[in-house]
């Protein structure tokens, strides 16, 4: 299918090597194989684990998805990966990459470093992409050239995961309608899946977080970021699918259009349930002094140099002037050398033939 | 090893087979002999597609010889043409794309189920809301997009309801079936990427709403009767323009039958959002 004009979109997901792993990623693969919109990119980033499993560079830079010997459990989802990566040919044809570290931080830095296209989109295993995702979160940033994210909503499906795929059970539609950005200070959060960012906010935002945040917080985490430096473009369609095992706890709550769910306010927006707030903003806390710290630092660092530019300036005008000096001194050399070579003495001195002169 | 036709109704259908002919091509299809048949509704050069596109499956491609006959009545011509000596049919949408081990998966449910006439891929990534049974995979009905059908099955059932032109065939299909004593089935993990009703944004969907509307009015008058039109009339009147309705109405008075069937069957029933038909999972 011709790819429509537009920006390019670079689609990362973040696989992790578990059981029913690669049957996720197959139906994650196929959804996007969906897409109106077809990503210039597709990047799958193999998390390596809580520790650090499937090899890539020694520096811990990411590099191809490469076995390790000691993790058998790990190189068995690899080898699956490799073998459902040709039953997708032509319709889908990623880029595996190890990721360098775990969890969002890693998968990301990973598939930014694999991939150029200037918007990104982030997602998990557990999600599938609506086949409008790109095509209508490329046209709203397009619209919106001050956004640095566009998202819309969600359809949360719980069911079964096994070996074979999702069994959906139930669904909930997650609808962020009007989302104002700075809440995202305050509680909600946006599903990553159903988000778009420009390559430059999230490269700089990505690089400030604290790579050992847990995934709930990083993404949070990631919006808070984002949304501290430009504004939000939403589209009021769901654009992707989180799936959900039965038994897990509930990621997401939300505010259904014209009413709201359990407990929540009813300004709208959506919410993630977030395991420790406490935690959260105790994390922040200290970020935040970290920062004020390295501000400090930063200060004295420019007050010393404006001090030795100053000395610097000083120097520069002693110099000026002493060149002018020699400059002058110069010309009034040359100008009496002139006068020399030119009087009527030294003139005539020349005239005078030789051969007279030797008489 | 069973002998498998493929088939698909095309309409206007350029744009979008390439990538089913690139689904076909990845499908598995074990030792089962398979052959794609397309029926073309609305030629626009898609045959140019077909002809330039490798696909390892035998193909053949015709153009409908009486125009555009509709969904329902192309597929009764393709299974006339080419069925009878199929064990069972694979009815694909033009915008779908099979996961590569939908067809085998598809087969060993009939295979499990001797009295199963059809059984349903589902669709993905944005499934169908329709309830199913997690044991027997037993449901009320099965949508036309990825459809395995038993040959016999479609035959004694007579086919599609060819009054039907698009839309509401396939559960006026499915009800024959359950009231024949035949069963309907759900794999939920064989998938089917369905994409088109999502793609083209500012395409003119007049016709299609039409014909979803006329379907539901007709399913009603074929099996429930006046009261059921009556009351699902009423909520076109609050939902849709005028014009809109009037046109439903004024065709549903050409094709409707003059009595219902009036067949009592558990399976055969309707949602109260006007929506749905049977029981929904969300």
């Amino acid at each position: 299918m011709a790819r429509p004009a537009g920006d390019p979109v670079a689609v990362v997901v973040r696989f992790r090597p578990r059981p029913a792993g690669v049957a996720a990623l197959r139906e994650t693969l196929y959804s996007v194989a969906g897409l109106c919109h077809p990503p210039a990119e597709v990047v799958v980033a193999v998390d390596p684990g809580p520790h650090g499993t499937l090899g890539g560079g020694s520096d811990g830079e990411g590099g191809e998805a490469g076995p390790n010997p000691g993790h058998r459990g790990c190189v068995d989802h690899v080898d699956a990966l490799c073998t459902l990566l040709p039953r997708l040919r032509g319709l889908v044809d990623p880029v595996v990459v190890a990721a360098p570290a775990t969890g969002w931080a890693g998968a990301t830095a990973a598939g930014l470093r694999a991939s150029q296209a200037s918007l990104v989109v982030i997602m998990s295993d557990a999600e599938v992409l609506y086949p409008r995702q790109t095509a209508l979160l490329a046209a709203a940033l397009g619209r919106r050239p001050e956004a640095v994210l566009g998202y819309g909503g969600v359809d949360v499906y719980r069911g079964k995961a096994c070996e074979d795929g999702f069994i959906a059970i139930s669904r909930r539609r997650l609808w962020p309608r009007g989302v104002e950005r700075f809440l995202v200070f305050d509680r909600p959060c946006l599903p990553l899946a159903a988000c778009m960012v420009r390559r430059r906010a999230l490269e700089a935002a990505a690089s400030r977080l604290d790579a050992s945040l847990g995934d709930e917080e990083w993404s949070w985490g990631l919006t808070r970021l984002l949304a501290a430096v430009g504004d939000f473009a939403a589209v009021d369609v769901c654009v992707a699918a989180h799936r959900l095992e039965s038994a897990n706890s509930p990621g997401w709550a939300v505010d259904e259009p014209g009413g709201h769910v359990g407990n929540l306010p009813p300004e709208g927006g959506v919410t993630v349930a977030v395991g420790s707030l406490a935690a959260v903003a105790r994390r922040w806390e200290t970020e935040v002094a970290a920062l004020r710290g390295e501000l400090e630092e930063e200060r004295r660092r420019a007050a010393a140099l404006e001090a030795k530019v100053v000395d610097l300036g000083r120097h520069a005008v002693a110099v000026e002037a002493q060149l002018r000096r020699l400059e002058a001194s110069v010309v009034i050399r040359g100008y009496r050398a002139l006068r020399r070579h030119f009087s009527p003495v030294a003139v005539l001195a020349r005239r005078v033939p030789r051969r007279r002169r030797v008489c | 090893m069973s002998r498998i036709a493929v088939q698909v109704v095309l309409f206007h259908s350029r744009s979008t087979v390439g990538r089913l002919l690139r689904g076909l091509e990845l499908l598995q299809v074990g030792g089962h002999d398979v052959t794609v048949h397309f029926l073309d509704n609305g030629p626009d050069g898609t045959d140019e597609v077909l002809q330039s596109t490798p696909l390892r499956l035998p193909w053949t491609y015709r153009v409908s010889p009486r125009g555009n006959v509709g969904f329902g009545a192309g597929h009764n011509l393709l299974a006339a043409e080419h069925g009878g000596d199929a064990e069972y049919l694979l009815l694909l949408n033009p915008d779908a794309i099979p996961f590569d081990d939908m067809l085998l998966r598809l087969v060993v449910r009939a295979r499990e189920d001797p009295r199963a006439a059809l059984v349903e891929a589902a669709q993905f990534p944005v499934e169908h809301q329709k309830a199913f049974d997690l044991d027997t995979l037993h449901t009320d009905w099965c949508c036309g997009t990825a459809l395995l059908v038993r040959s016999c099955a479609f035959a004694a059932l007579g086919g599609f309801d060819e009054r039907l032109f698009l839309y509401c065939e396939d559960v006026d299909l499915s009800w024959r079936a359950w009231v024949d004593g035949w069963t309907c089935l759900y794999d939920p993990l064989a998938r089917c990427l369905h994409v088109s009703q999502e793609e083209d944004l500012g395409k003119d969907r007049s016709a299609e709403i039409h014909h979803l509307h006329l379907g539901g009015a007709f399913l009603r008058a074929k099996w429930f009767g006046g009261d059921a039109v009556a009351d699902y009339l009423a909520f076109l009147d609050r939902t849709l323009p005028g014009d809109v309705v009037a046109r439903v109405r004024v065709d549903l008075a050409r094709i409707a039958p003059a009595r219902p069937l009036g067949v009592h069957h558990s399976r055969v029933r309707l949602n109260d959002d006007h929506v749905n038909y049977g029981p929904t999972r969300w």
